[in-house]
């Protein structure tokens, strides 16, 4: 009878392998072993948007969301936000600009029930006045356990120190990039 | 960089947000009676 890899679900012949026409082979072989290796490779990018407008003024706000996402079960992934932002106003300002999960299902703009994984302090100087800048994209290192993790991912901004207000950039020559890449299976090397 | 003013919009069908300005807003507001 015909069987299958336990690995791949390849149905092998009845007549089993070529060392043996009586024996049925259904152990893992070399190409379960090479699926299992290709498994652990980076798969690379899984999801990007590109955004060309730009977000309104603001003090604390989700600037944009991915309404849900599923991480797979003991991966690697680096969420990149990588984005221009304006301020306005005559006072050094500190704006937080963070990534976080939030229940699937909760408002896109809501700013409680989020939990903050990683983020970067922008800063403007008062000297520069209203001003553009981009100092790195945010980027947050994520590692899975054992279970798929589907989640609703915010991005916000928020002023922590000075008077001004925030503006995320978005036009047809300086998107606001948002990308997700699998960078291979975990290996317990971050938290 | 000339700036204008947007609003925040979620699509409540996708729960998507979006950032549209007052002239999109308000044509959303007529569509939507």
């Amino acid at each position: 009878m015909s069987t299958s890899t336990p690995r791949l679900g390849l149905v092998k012949p009845a007549n089993g392998e070529a060392y043996s026409v009586s024996t049925l082979n259904n152990n893992s072989d070399l190409i379960d072993a090479f699926a299992l290796a290709t498994d652990k490779l980076p798969k690379g990018l899984v999801y990007q948007l590109h955004v060309a407008t730009s977000s309104g003024a603001v003090l604390d706000s989700i600037i944009n969301n991915i309404a849900t996402f599923t991480f797979k079960a003991n991966r690697k992934y680096r969420i990149i936000w990588d984005f221009s932002y304006l301020m306005s106003g005559n006072s050094d300002s500190l704006f937080y600009c963070s990534i976080n999960w939030a229940p699937v299902g909760d408002a896109a703009d809501l700013l409680t029930g989020l939990t903050a994984t990683d983020g970067r302090t922008k800063f403007v100087q008062t000297f520069i006045g209203a001003s553009t800048g981009s100092t790195g994209p945010v980027v947050k290192y994520h590692q899975t356990a054992g279970a798929d993790q589907t989640v609703q991912i915010k991005f916000r901004v928020q002023r922590v120190y000075g008077d001004d207000s925030i503006t995320v950039v978005g036009n047809a020559n300086e998107r606001a990039v948002y990308s997700i890449y699998d960078d291979g299976l975990a290996d317990g090397s971050f938290g | 960089m000339e700036i204008e003013d947007r609003y925040q919009w979620v699509d409540p069908e996708t729960n998507q947000l979006y950032w549209l300005t007052k002239e999109q807003m308000e044509e959303l507001a007529e569509k939507n009676g």
